[in-house]
């Protein structure tokens, strides 16, 4: 068992091994923590971890009221392993013993909910309208559920206090998302929606996203791994002007493809939105969509974490937005994931030209790519005689078969400065951004005497 | 493998099979897909599962797998020893339409192995007859970095519901040349998936298998 105290009282919550507990240990942990801990000091219960049984619940149902201060509830994972009636029956009980309007937050993840379930718990969906954060990670909801919980908690018909809703990993499908739509609509100080890994289609994510339109506040958009695609694009890039204060998107592998991904980008470029975190990693996007990447960049100086690994931007892709980062405007960029996109020899360099110049860069992913390994050595090496500390650059498994495409040495790139950084280029915008970079590279990357970070 | 064998009493070789996966990965479906095995299950409170006995008929003889059915069970980690203690074989599953579910097979796997160090391992992609796939054959990769075997199935058509047992009862039984001579009763199919559809499927994961690994290991 654990005490934490977090800013504004202690935390009840158990130790991390995963078991079931019965009522007589429960009672001694119950004690134990008691003796050291004043009831009125507990802000904070997670019972996560140990699957209850009835009895155990009906312990945890008479110590719960006796907290008087508590704002924040997990009960996820409580019942594993449980016969579904047995599991429903906690649930029932742990939901039943909270006095209403008490919590501020509450967790129900990792619980095999369903609909049954989520009849289960149906008082404090009903009796918490204070109710800020609410979180359903791996729970089993298909659109029944979703429809039962969201009539729940809606059935006052009065606005909900929701700030955060997550929905993660759940059976939801396009007709579970379309049944979330009224609990979005009536949630006006929503600023952190999370609903991926939904098996979410175009339409369902149309309609969660026409729901955003009173979301003025929302900072955090995360729809990974349902399908947004071109339609779903179009929705977002619409809506835009109207959740101008977004600050992280997140978008990875939702099947954008270059047209998706163009869509999203240029209304952002149009738009008042200034985006801290972007992730549009595994969408199968090629230099075309760092084209526009690049241009957005531009504007989008308060940018910290640059998330498009698992694509197919190469070398080409890579070298626009390197120019792209090298005005120095992006003070705030923490970090760059670039892994998995068939990068060579003369992205990496553009690239690491550019971000050793970075100095609130922490962490650059350029794994899984194709550079080969002397290459990789001598920019290590450099690294090194840079001194940046606090700079980890990741180039594990690179250089495949593949690899040997890549044909232009950096060499060859530096020294002619009149050819392009990449033979096969078909590109006319690449030539001049080759010629560009090349001094931002001479001074970092050749030059031997540079008093950068020194 | 003989000595791993078990019999129900009426001298039929019997095989634990442990089907673990995401939540609505479609495990329960696809167990209750072969009928005589959902009339017969059996409900083990003390770990909360439920057993369906499959029977298929071999050239060998009747074999008969206990599949355990670990519904309801939405996380990984500890409290699953119950289940794997003398698991015979196994079976993963995830789903197509979801890519944290193949991510999580890397969890289940490691949780299986931990109990079940050597045992023959299907992975199974569910829900192939869904046309917008997250994980697309050339994803699909595990297996070979961990010698299992890997089928792509659809409960709701009865895709390949056979192939993860023919293989495991080959496996199980040791006689690589085994079949089955009877079709099981099962469910009718919800939803058909046309040859054509299936013949691109089998063509893009022969192609995929195909293609050269990198040298890593747990990372998918």
């Amino acid at each position: 068992m654990n005490t934490n105290t977090d800013q504004s009282g202690k935390v009840f919550c158990f130790d991390n091994t995963r078991e079931r507990i019965s009522e007589k240990k429960l009672e001694v942990i119950f004690n134990e923590f008691f003796k050291r801990v004043d009831r009125n000091e507990v802000v904070e219960v997670r019972f996560g971890g140990k699957s209850f049984d009835l009895e155990a619940a009906q312990l945890a149902a008479k110590v719960l009221p006796t907290l008087v201060n508590l704002r924040v509830v997990s009960f996820a994972d409580v019942i594993a392993g449980r016969k579904e009636e047995e599991g429903h029956g906690v649930l029932r009980v742990l939901s039943s013993s909270l006095e209403s309007d008490q919590l501020y937050e509450l967790d129900l993840s990792d619980n095999a909910l369903g609909a049954k379930g989520i009849e289960a718990c149906k008082k404090l969906f009903k009796e918490q309208k204070k109710l800020q954060v609410i979180r359903f990670c791996n729970n089993g909801l298909a659109a029944d559920a979703i429809q039962l919980l969201v009539g729940y908690l809606l059935e006052s018909g009065s606005p909900t206090k929701l700030k955060t809703i997550h929905f993660f990993n759940n059976l939801m499908e396009s007709q579970g998302a379309k049944n979330v739509v009224p609990l979005i609509e009536l949630s006006p100080e929503l600023q952190d929606l999370k609903l991926a890994s939904l098996r979410v289609g175009e339409e369902g994510i149309e309609s969660v996203i026409l729901a955003l339109k009173n979301a003025a506040r929302l900072r955090i958009l995360d729809l990974s791994d349902n399908i947004v695609g071109n339609r779903g694009a179009q929705c977002l890039g619409r809506i835009f002007p109207l959740i101008s204060n977004l600050e992280t998107l997140i978008l990875r592998d939702t099947s954008l493809g270059d047209k998706g991904a163009r869509t999203i980008l240029q209304c952002l470029e149009r738009s008042e939105i200034r985006l801290k975190v972007l992730d549009i990693s595994c969408n199968e996007l090629t230099e075309e969509t760092c084209k526009i990447l690049a241009k957005l960049m531009e504007k989008q100086t308060s940018l910290e974490r640059l998330l498009m690994e698992e694509n197919e931007i190469g070398s080409k892709g890579v070298v626009m937005l390197a120019k792209a980062l090298s005005s120095g405007a992006h003070s705030h960029l923490v970090e760059l994931n670039f892994a998995e996109n068939s990068i060579g020899v003369v992205g990496a360099k553009a690239l690491f030209s550019v971000f050793v110049k970075l100095e609130s860069l922490k962490s650059v992913n350029l794994s899984g790519n194709w550079i080969k390994h002397d290459v990789i050595e001598q920019l290590e090496d450099r690294l090194v005689e840079l001194n940046k500390r606090d700079l980890t650059v990741s180039f594990s498994d690179n250089e495949s078969e593949e690899e040997e495409e890549e044909e232009e040495d950096w060499n060859n790139f530096m020294s002619d400065a009149s050819s392009d950084g990449d033979k096969r280029d078909s590109y006319d915008s690449d030539k001049e951004e080759s010629v560009a970079l090349e001094e931002e590279f001479a001074k970092v990357s050749v030059g031997k005497h540079d008093s950068n970070n020194s | 493998m003989a000595s791993n064998l078990q019999t129900d009493g009426t001298n039929v070789p019997t095989f634990k099979i442990i089907l673990v996966g995401d939540g609505g990965v479609g495990k329960t479906t696809f167990v209750k897909r072969h009928l005589s095995g959902e009339f017969e299950k059996k409900y083990i409170a003390t770990v909360g599962v439920e057993v369906h006995p499959l029977k298929f008929h071999t050239n060998r003889g009747p074999i008969v797998f206990n599949v355990w059915d670990t519904a309801g069970q939405e996380k990984f980690g500890g409290l699953r020893d119950g289940y794997y203690i003398q698991g015979q074989g196994a079976i993963i599953m995830f789903d197509v339409t979801s890519r944290i579910t193949y991510k999580n097979v890397a969890n289940w796997h490691r949780d299986l192995v931990r109990v079940c160090e050597n045992i023959p391992i299907v992975l199974v992609g569910n829900k192939v007859d869904v046309k917008d796939r997250k994980v697309k054959a050339k994803q699909i990769t595990f297996h070979r970095k961990k010698n299992l075997q890997y089928y792509d199935i659809s409960a709701k058509s009865n895709y390949n519901f056979e192939k993860p047992f023919l293989w495991l009862a080959r496996k199980l039984v040791g006689d690589p040349n085994l079949v089955f001579v009877e079709a099981p009763a099962l469910a009718p199919a919800e939803v058909h998936i046309d040859d054509s559809y299936k013949a691109q499927m089998e063509a893009e994961l022969q192609q995929a298998q195909n293609v050269a690994l990198p040298d890593e290991d747990d990372d998918m």
